[in-house]
């Protein structure tokens, strides 16, 4: 900034002031702030807001904005980051004045002779920043979040109030004891004596110096900071005018009584703004303070760029292989949050680096964005921009990282030191977003080392020193110990070859500028960028130097890695190169490759191993399917192949009489028979699966039933005896037991079939007739109460009422069942026993002759059909139907849903088709 | 630790690429590079040597090697330093140094009030190691802070115990005379000492044990003769097996004083302990109960130099052997110190430390040495041999692979152009049948294990003399004594035992004939079996070895041929 710019910035804006109305009525400091922004030009906005990088990011939308960003207290407090100790310390000293106006006098006045310089250039360093505007001649307007930031040189708060909590009695004590006449008059002057006295400086430090000597040590300790005194606790209750018997005096109560020390809560007490300033002799600063401290370090010689360029070349070939590795296999983050020491040491084994810097190194990788922490899968893996980054120059990419690093807002050091409880900080486990005292710590140190030309880890004192008057606020509030985050700092420039052996180079200085320019011609060595392929008879494979990230993707491709290092070590085997193949390169590919990237060309042994593989590569191939359909000759496959119908089977050819689908075997199989095929199922030894003939039957062993019938399966050791009908004494014959015995199995089948899950009563007694059944229990389940027993003992009761029946009995049973009628779902039962079932077409008959013979299979049969319907009002519609009766040109059928009797025209009908079981059962 | 920032500012471009594992890659086509080997390979072990990228290894025996022989840390980094491409890492220099600063911190020394003695520069190291339980056993009184006196006989366990501890221990207790018996070399036009042989002589001599590693077809013997002649006095001489041990003899009896009765064999057929005795290591380690009788007659003798053929083969039953004979003089001659078991720290221990080595390629540089050529033919099996592969069991698929048919025509034209060519040719093959049909094809004798010997001795008689230009041979022939050089080999089948071992052998087989011109190996290989899977193994250990290397299609040779 040039100096007209730095006195412009301090220079009284007259001429709005003066027109802005008389000079009795001052505008309010706000506003004049406000004004003062809204005065600057386009380029005093640029100077302001590259000064104060906050205010312009995110970009304000408005001015309006831009004005209440500027007056936050965040923004004052993130500009006061970067102030020096001198300006914080005129900071103070205005605080201190406590008005939003002040004149220049007073502050130069309170900051004492000697330091004029460094106030004023103070003042400017405000002013530049728009804190501190000069509203007159030799008057400042302080803005007035400056005023509320910082505590007051460490001084106590004013007397005012504590002086007015005194009751009179105690004034006129303090007054008698500072040699005050005290006069009787009202509270309100007393206070005001007790004030006159302790506004006048001389008379304080005169009273001080008379003061025996343990008070006076007292009173220097109390003045350099505002920490409170604890008082004896039998003084405490009334330290006006109390003395001991043997006439000694208690160093604070002394000050209390002197009117030097007010208590503060009952057992301590403070001194005063104005006695502790009236004792640092009116300046709350030593004079020397205002300036930077010396510090005495010889400068390093700077090194020599091809070290530099060695760190930088190491440091970013790291952070790639960070991104490799992590990209390979995803770190896990702990279950309390960040990497831990056991994936961070494994990937330090893998970059071959020190523990700690590899730490360092993830910290700052995942400050550039390159990893992140997945939170939903919980693993750390890097992101697309690290794809981006992996394909920058050498420069770019160093600087990257190096920018990262200034700004971030955690100390990389801290991940991988240890804790209070001596446990090893996880990686990543602070991602704070806010700006934090860090990225200032480490800046400070940076441009200290810069300036000093030293960076020595034994410097870490002196440089903590220096770079703690350079950012007092950024090193005021710090856990770790100032010279410790120093020691960090430098490890970490170290590590970003800012600094070669503590001698900090021409990086460092480009990073400090923030000079990109500089850093890239400084890097800008061509060999950098130089990489080498040899590839070599014994199928290994050297690369050298920085190999792209896409030559280096396909040679790992296309080999294992086998030792790393400056050189990657590759070796080609059989394994590897199938790898290639399988993920689609062609061996010419391969070889194409090779040869277009190693320039002493490519083994013979190499080329006959890529033929080798490529020769074998997919003489064996295999996919998935359900099921296979295999034909005699190749003709009937590809009429099946071919066939229209089949289509939803989805059949695919693999050989010339083998086809293969993903619909599973029973519908293949029912599929291709339902299209007039005779096709036979294969068992997995190639035989025919002959077809279940008769009645089904559950199998028992898997369910609770099979308790009662064990070995029944066969059906050849039925032992009734364990149904517990030995215990009646009856005979096992096939006689009377018999009945008792089937119910006792059908219980166990149907309480297997219940215990299965809540099922309809419906489907209960669909199972039973169905799978278990013979045709009694159907009919027995038909009794009057309507409901299957919904539980095992009525079940019990009710099949053991029918085992009692004898045969007359069961026949009985039947008859009565006859005369309860046709419950709903009963049509189910005697409609399909086993034996007497035909299979029902599944085709749609669209001609009137097929329409004909359709219907008349459904009504013998009693299967419901489903047709499409033209009414005699032009109405088409499709309705489910129950057909009686077909003749002549007309048919009688019960139509859903209300299954009433309806007479329909043959020739209206459209098609018709069978309905399915299950169709059928939703349709009763 | 070594800071010396000037030395990374050294511009980039070296020949050598050090990586932090240790492993050094030294490129071949750098101008630089032959000076680099020679100061790499004092201190680094060659591991592989394929045609652009040498992969030498740093391990702390080779730097404790590279120590015993005077290098210090200082060089090594400097060595390092000058000739890497890329910055050193630091971590590196800084583990060599510490490696080699552990080398001869303890010492043992003969004291003239208290005999054997452990002494030490480095009082906190004696401490440690004078604590160890391996230790402790074998030491005796302390007779200083810095001194304890160690029980003689417990030398050689001692090194060994410390070596161990990562405290390797200097000897410099000396050795005993043992019994003078004069030997010299008789040098003549036929046989003159090489420059190296000399010089690895000297240095062995100079410290008094130690290894000697020249590749092979160096001339291992004539270094040990040369010590011999130097020490002049009674000499055990310790070989792989009979074969060998007959082939020193004969070497011996042409090349020095020595006469029939001053050279004893003691082996399986023969007990004779002469001044100079040829033992085998089977011999010596034989046991009868829990005795080690042999071993124990040969240790009574009062030998004064004991000479370990192949040291990198050496039984371990013989190192502990070698250890209660630690003051005798013990020379170690070998191709290699990798040990396939792992026990490199014995061989430094018990026999010493590396005395000498020569680069292979100097000696290929003075005409001594030549690598064979290696040429793989593929032979793509008939459909109906590879179902006969696939049909085999796994227990004989390598011979179903290996003993194809298809493979005769390729032998027989190799043959045809090789004898064309006025090349001596072995046929080489492990299966009898198949060696039988290859000499009905090639009207060529068949040599095998039952072939008498006096049958043998024609046989190799005549195939020297050019009346047989193909011999077939049997594996069990190969191991054979006195098996001719020839200047072609094909392998039809089988390998030689050990990679390592095939590699030795066919070395020896294959010597560069007096008109420069190369031997040749040829290698029938059944393409898609596991005959190719071998090939691939014995492919990549010969190209490591420094062979060419060169793969044919059996297709193309044979249209050649006709062409």
């Amino acid at each position: 900034m040039s100096n007209d710019r730095k006195n412009e910035a301090l220079s009284p804006k007259t001429k709005t002031r003066a027109t802005a109305g008389s000079s009795d009525r001052r505008p309010s400091p706000l506003s004049s702030h406000v004004e003062d922004l809204e005065e600057l030009d386009e380029d005093q906005l640029a100077v302001l807001l590259e000064l104060r990088p906050d205010l312009a990011e995110p970009a304000p939308a408005s001015m309006e904005e831009l004005e209440s960003r500027a007056f936050s207290v965040r923004s004052v407090l993130r500009v006061l980051m970067d102030a020096d100790n001198s300006v914080l310390q005129v900071v103070q000293i205005l605080t201190l004045l406590g008005d939003k106006h002040v004149r220049l006098a007073d502050v130069h006045r309170m900051a004492g002779e000697g330091t004029e310089a460094a106030v004023t250039q103070a003042l400017e360093w405000l002013g530049r920043r728009h804190l501190v505007v000069a509203a007159a001649d030799d008057e400042l307007c302080i803005h007035p979040s400056l005023l509320t930031v910082r505590g007051a040189a460490a001084l106590g708060p004013p007397a005012g109030e504590m002086v007015e909590r005194l009751t009179v009695s105690d004034l006129q004590s303090v007054l008698q004891s500072i040699g005050r006449r005290a006069s009787a008059g009202r509270k309100a002057q007393l206070v005001r004596e007790v004030h006159a006295f302790l506004e006048d400086g001389d008379a304080v430090r005169d009273l001080v110096a008379g003061a025996p000597a343990e008070v006076r040590a007292l009173a220097r300790r109390l003045s350099a900071s505002s920490e409170p005194v604890p008082l004896p606790w039998n003084l405490a209750s009334s330290p006006y005018g109390r003395r001991d018997r043997r006439g000694a005096v208690d160093a604070a109560v002394w000050l209390i009584g002197h009117g030097l020390a007010y208590r503060d809560t009952w057992l301590s007490a403070i001194m005063p703004r104005e006695v502790g300033l009236a004792l640092r002799g009116g300046h709350p600063f030593p004079a020397d303070s205002y300036a930077r401290p010396g510090v005495e370090l010889a400068p390093l010689a700077e090194p020599p760029a091809g070290a530099l360029e060695a760190r930088v070349v190491a440091v970013t070939r790291a952070v790639e292989r960070i991104v490799e590795c992590w990209g390979s296999r995803p770190a896990l983050v702990l279950k309390s949050g960040g990497v831990g020491v056991r994936e961070v040491r494994r990937l330090a084994a893998d970059v071959e680096l020190p523990e700690r810097d590899a730490f360092r190194l993830v910290e700052i990788a995942a400050a550039a964005g390159l990893v992140v922490e997945d939170t939903h899968r919980e693993i750390v893996l890097p992101t697309p921009v690290a794809d981006v980054w992996l394909d920058l120059g050498l420069a770019e990419r160093w600087w990257a990282l190096a920018h990262s690093w200034l700004e971030m807002a955690v100390h990389p050091s801290v991940a991988g030191a240890l804790d209070t409880r001596r446990k090893v900080v996880p990686a990543l486990l602070y991602a704070p977003d806010t700006p934090s005292a860090a990225a200032a710590q480490r800046r400070s140190v940076l441009r200290t080392v810069v300036e000093l030309r030293h960076g020595h880890l034994d410097a870490d004192a002196a440089l903590a020193s220096l770079a703690s008057w350079d950012a007092p606020l950024a090193w005021s509030d710090t856990f770790v110990p100032a010279p410790l985050l120093v020691r960090w700092v430098l490890s970490e420039m170290e590590l970003l070859g800012l600094t070669v052996e503590n001698a900090p180079g021409a990086l460092a200085s480009a990073l400090v500028d923030g000079d990109f320019g500089a850093a890239r011609r400084l890097l800008a060595d061509p060999a950098a960028d130089a990489w080498d392929l040899i590839l070599q008879a014994d199928l290994t494979a050297l690369a050298t130097g920085r190999v792209p990230p896409q030559v280096r993707a396909e040679l790992t491709l296309l080999a294992d890695v086998e030792g790393r290092g400056s050189a990657t070590v590759y070796r080609f085997g059989e394994s590897s190169v199938r790898r290639a193949f399988d993920a689609g390169r062609s061996g010419e590919e391969i070889l194409d490759f090779l040869h277009a990237h190693a320039p002493k060309g490519v083994p013979q042994a190499l080329a006959y191993l890529v033929g080798d593989v490529e020769r074998r590569h997919g003489h064996i191939r295999l996919g998935r399917a359900t099921c296979y359909v295999r034909f005699d000759d190749a003709a009937l496959a590809t009429e099946v192949l071919r066939a229209k119908k089949l289509a939803k089977l989805g059949l695919r050819q693999i050989a010339p009489t083998v086809l293969v689908s993903d619909s599973p075997q029973h519908s293949v199989l029912s599929t291709l028979r339902a299209c007039g095929y005779l096709p036979v199922e294969e068992s997995e030894d190639g035989t025919i699966v002959r077809a279940a003939s008769g009645a089904e039957r559950a199998s028992l062993d898997r369910h609770r039933g099979g308790a009662y019938v064990a070995g029944a399966e066969d059906g050849t050791d039925l032992r009734p005896g364990c149904w517990g009908l030995n215990a009646h004494g009856t005979d096992t014959g096939a006689g009377a037991g018999a009945g008792k015995d089937r119910a006792r199995a059908l219980a166990g089948a149907l309480v297997a079939t219940s215990a299965g899950g809540p099922s309809s009563a419906s489907r209960r007694a669909s199972a039973l007739g169905r799978q278990a059944a013979p045709v009694e229990l159907p009919t027995l389940l038909r009794r009057p109460q309507g409901v299957l027993p919904g539980d095992e003992d009525e079940l019990f009761e009710l099949l053991a009422a029918a085992g009692a029946f004898d045969d007359e009995d069961e026949e009985h049973l039947d008859e009565d069942v006859d005369d309860f009628g046709e419950p709903p779902g009963g049509a189910g039962f005697g409609k399909e026993l086993p034996g007497a079932q035909v299979e029902r077409p599944s085709e749609i008959a669209r001609t009137p002759a097929e329409i004909l013979r359709l219907l008349q299979l459904a009504t013998e049969e009693d299967w419901l059909v489903r047709m499409s319907y033209t009414s005699g009002a032009g109405k088409t519609y499709e309705v489910a139907v129950n057909v009686l009766d077909v003749s002549g040109e007309a048919m009688l059928a019960e139509a859903a849903p209300r299954w009433s009797e309806q007479k329909y025209v043959l020739e209206r009908i459209g098609w018709v088709r069978v309905l399915t079981d299950v169709e059928e059962e939703l349709a009763w | 630790m070594v800071n010396d920032p000037g030395a990374m500012a050294r511009p980039a471009g070296g020949p050598l690429i050090v990586q932090s594992d240790q492993t050094l890659l030294l490129e071949l086509d750098h101008p630089d590079a032959e000076e680099c080997r020679g100061e790499i390979a004092a201190f680094a072990e060659l591991e592989r040597s394929p045609e652009h990228v040498h992969t030498y290894r740093m391990t702390p025996l080779g730097l404790w090697n590279a120590r015993a022989a005077g290098l210090d840390a200082e060089s090594v980094c400097a060595s390092l330093r000058r000739w890497s491409r890329f910055c050193v890492p630091d971590s590196l220099l800084a583990q060599v140094t510490e490696t080699i600063g552990r080398y001869g911190r303890l010492v043992l020394e003969d004291d003239p009030r208290h005999g054997l003695v452990l002494r030490t520069s480095d009082r906190p190291v004696l401490e440690e190691a004078a604590r160890a339980k391996t230790i402790v056993p074998l030491l005796g009184p302390r007779l200083d802070p810095d001194t304890i006196s160690v029980y003689r006989e417990h030398r050689g366990r001692l090194k060994q115990a410390l070596i161990k501890l990562g405290w390797p221990a200097e000897d410099r207790a000396g050795y005993v005379e043992g019994s003078p018996h004069p030997i010299a070399l008789r040098e003549d036009e036929s046989f003159t000492l090489r420059g190296y042989q000399r010089n690895a002589a000297d240095a062995f001599v100079a410290s008094g044990s130690g290894v000697v590693v020249l590749p092979c077809g160096a001339g291992k013997t004539a270094v040990a003769m040369a010590a011999m002649a130097k020490v002049s006095s009674r000499t055990l001489i310790l070989v792989t097996s009979t074969v060998a041990a007959r082939q020193w003899r004969t070497e011996l009896l042409a090349h020095t004083s020595l006469t029939e009765d001053e050279i004893g064999e003691y082996s399986g057929e023969r007990k004779e302990i002469r001044p100079v005795t040829l033992a085998t290591y089977q011999i010596v380690i034989a046991r009868r109960g829990r005795l080690l009788p042999h071993m124990e007659a040969l240790s009574a003798e009062d030998w004064g130099l004991i000479v370990y053929d192949e040291v990198h083969l050496l039984p371990a039953p013989v190192f502990r052997m070698t250890a209660d004979i630690q003051s005798r003089r013990r020379l170690g001659l070998t191709a290699t110190l990798v040990r396939e078991d792992r026990k490199e720290s014995d061989v430094f221990s018990l026999i010493g430390p590396k005395r000498f080595d020569v680069p292979w390629r100097d000696i290929e540089a003075q005409g001594y040495i030549a690598p064979a050529s290696c040429t793989e033919v593929r032979v793509t099996l008939a459909d109906e041999e590879r179902m006969a592969y696939a049909l085999a069991e796994p227990a004989d698929r390598y011979r179903a692979g290996a003993t194809a048919r298809s493979k005769l025509a390729v032998v027989e034209a190799l043959c045809t152009a090789a004898v064309a060519a006025g090349e001596p040719t072995l046929v080489i093959g492990q299966f009898l049948d198949q060696l039988e049909a290859l000499g009905q094809r090639l009207h060529a004798p068949v040599l095998t294990g039952e072939t008498a010997t006096a049958e043998r001795e024609r046989l190799f008689g005549a195939f020297r003399c050019g009346e047989v230009p193909v011999l077939v041979v049997s594996k069990v022939a190969n191991f054979s004594v006195d098996l001719p050089e020839a200047s072609v080999a094909i392998q039809v089948s089988g390998t030689f035992g050990s990679r390592q071992e095939e590699a030795q052998r066919l070395g020896r087989l294959l010597r560069p004939k007096h008109d420069g011109r190369q031997a040749h190996f040829y290698s029938v290989v059944a393409r898609d079996t596991n005959d190719q899977e071998f090939a691939l193994r014995r492919q990549r250990f010969l190209a490591e070895q420094g062979y060419a290397y060169r793969i044919v299609d059996a297709e193309q040779l044979l249209g050649e041929r006709a062409g």
